[in-house]
């Protein structure tokens, strides 16, 4: 095989197959992670977690939320104000209570926290769930002379979104370095005219920059950015939500609880007509209402009565969002069809 | 015919890279070497034109961009015009007119890239890809189909683009790669360096000028050597009756250019 055949082949073979690991996998709208891992904390005491953001799209994630589903280890916390927005490939942090029952068993545990964001296209707006494992180390209280346990040191550190700690602006370096790529490229691509020699070096050169170019850029996920950008407008490939939809039926366990529900609660849905998951939706709470004669609702088309969102309280960030099922009583809302079974019957028996 | 035939072979083979999304593969890393909308329903790579707009709107360094591009230009240079590009490919099946380059016209191109650029970077936003006439034919069309798309401004802008292109491209032979392409104006810088490129025997050649007849691109192949509108689609070297002209495929300090 001839030396420029090879060279060539391998080459291309580094473009596509080395940077081509054709994943097709679905991206995460945000990765998080969670220090320390595991965190230690005292029974019958309080420490803090931190919750690092990262928004791998192109798109804005906003009011992320966090809640702790039930576990029998007796680790909770109290919740914290939610962040507001996490800005397209930007990273932000959270400072989270994480308390630990007196009784809790000695020794490493874990419970699951949930995180709860909305994620918007344009005016599509999906809201996602996402379930993250803490690990906890359960160590005896220290004990005092006076045989009272301590006070945690963490107490005073600051809960809630840490202001502008990790919103990650970045080095200075790669505006620098991309400028000086480009450049050397344009000089190499001048060379090139002036014979073989030049030819030969602008041929290196441009070989380092492929190289440079590639390595650094992968090291900076910009081959997942540029994928995240590809994808945005297909909404079911970035796995905002899933472009199947489940059969819209009740669990017995669920329908049980629907019947015991024992008194008259209004709910109203917001739907839309580009909105692939309020059919889901609408039609669960229709078979609520069939399952227990107290359940009412009516539908609401946000397109026609835009309004009525703002009015009921589904508009965030500027951005109605549905589907939404309102409680009217309680003004508390559902978004979104994830878990819908287990969160619809939550809303129901609030304040019961 | 040979040339021409292998050629259709690799173009069809482009598309069909283009168009992977029909195995139901998702969105890749990859950057295509040409102009092929990614917003296109069954697209599984990135444009590079649409991408690099983004990025300059998001305020990134584009690294992996540079290195992607100066890999294709490396490569083929403008050879990914006249072999893989779906765009090209349809600006070649609507070739009935070679006339001659407007060789001033041709510069079009980059003032194009550069307002593309520039735009980018001024409003923020991706303004070429609301005029490009590639995203007419593979996203602003499919998605009317698909029922995403409605008959609105930017659709009637779009259509009205490729309406425009589509007149080139039937009074002059690969209008749109002639005298518009942003990408094609990348990819040009990279002709004189690219493995893929023409060779000249200037002592076998006698000037008749049959392969400029030929030229799809409309410059004159034998006069204009490593010419930035050169596409390499090697059909000055079917023309060539007297062997001086061939389409080699070698290290960029080995290309020879004989003198007469």
């Amino acid at each position: 095989m001839k030396p420029s055949r090879l060279a060539a082949t391998g080459l291309l073979l580094a473009l596509l197959g080395g940077v081509g690991w054709v994943t097709g996998a679905q991206e995460a709208v945000l990765d998080f992670s969670v220090s320390p891992d595991p965190v230690e904390i005292e029974a019958g005491k309080t420490a803090t977690i931190r919750i690092t953001m990262a928004n791998r799209s192109a798109h804005e994630a906003d009011d992320v939320e966090f809640f702790w589903l039930e576990n029998d280890v007796g680790i909770g916390g109290e919740p914290v104000e939610p962040l507001e927005v996490i800005d397209a490939f930007d990273t932000q942090a959270v400072i989270l209570p994480v308390a630990v029952a007196q009784d809790t068993p000695l020794g490493a545990t874990s419970a699951q926290l949930e995180a709860v964001y909305t994620y918007c296209i344009d005016i599509q707006c999906y809201q996602i769930v996402e379930s993250l494992t803490v690990n906890v180390t359960v160590v005896e209280p220290a004990i005092t002379s006076a045989g009272e346990t301590q006070h945690a040191q963490t107490e005073s550190v600051e809960i809630g979104p840490v202001v502008g700690a990790v919103s990650d602006s970045g080095p200075a370096w790669p505006l620098y370095g991309g400028i000086a790529l480009a450049v050397v490229l344009g000089i190499l691509l001048v060379l090139a005219a002036r014979g073989w020699i030049s030819r030969l070096l602008a041929g290196c050169g441009i070989c380092v920059v492929i190289a440079v170019g590639l390595g650094v850029g992968v090291d900076l996920l910009q081959h997942e950015q540029a994928q995240s950008i590809g994808a945005v407008l297909c909404t079911s490939c970035v796995g905002i939500e899933e472009s199947v939809k489940p059969v819209a039926e009740w669990s017995d366990d669920a329908t049980a609880r629907i019947e015991a529900v024992d008194r008259p609660i209004e709910l109203v849905v917001f739907s839309a007509p580009w909105c692939h998951s309020c059919p889901y939706a609408k039609a669960m709470v229709a078979a609520a209402a069939e399952i227990n004669g107290r359940i009412g609702y009516r539908i609401i088309d946000v397109d026609e009565e835009p309004a009525e969102a703002e009015a009921y309280g589904v508009v965030r960030s500027g951005r109605t969002i549905v589907p939404a099922v309102v409680r009217l009583d309680t003004e508390e809302v559902l978004f979104g069809i994830e878990a819908f079974e287990s969160r619809f019957i939550a809303l129901l028996e609030e304040h019961e | 015919m040979k040339i021409t035939r292998w050629r259709r072979v690799v173009q069809g083979g482009g598309l069909v890279f283009g168009l992977l999304g029909f195995a139901g593969i998702g969105m890749t890393h990859i950057i295509f070497p040409g102009l092929h909308c990614y917003a296109c329903p069954l697209s599984v790579t990135v444009c590079p034109i649409g991408l690099i707009q983004n990025l300059i709107a998001f305020g990134t360094v584009p690294f992996y961009w540079l290195g992607a591009i100066a890999g294709y230009g490396l490569i083929a240079g403008r050879g990914f015009c006249g072999w893989f590009c779906p765009f090209g490919t349809l600006n070649d099946l609507l070739t009935f007119r070679k006339v001659k380059i407007w060789k001033t016209g041709s510069f079009g191109k980059y003032v194009i890239l550069g307002g593309t650029l520039l735009a980018a970077w001024g409003f923020a936003d991706t303004m070429f890809c609301k005029i490009c006439p590639a995203a007419t034919v593979e996203a602003s069309i499919p998605y009317l189909f698909l029922g995403v798309a409605t008959v609105n401004a930017p659709l009637l802008i779009h259509v009205a683009s490729f309406a425009v292109t589509l007149i080139g491209m039937l009074l002059i032979a690969r209008f749109w790669c002639r005298y518009l392409c942003p990408m094609g104006a990348l990819l040009s810088l990279f002709n004189r360096v690219s493995f893929l490129h023409l060779e000249l025997t200037s002592s076998q050649c006698t000037a008749c000028g049959a392969c400029a007849s030929r030229c799809p691109m409309g410059i004159e192949p034998h006069l204009e050597h490593d010419n930035h509108n050169c596409i390499k689609c090697g059909a000055c070297t079917e023309a060539c009756s007297f062997g001086a002209l061939r389409l080699r495929f070698s290290l960029p300090f080995r290309r020879r250019t004989k003198p007469s």
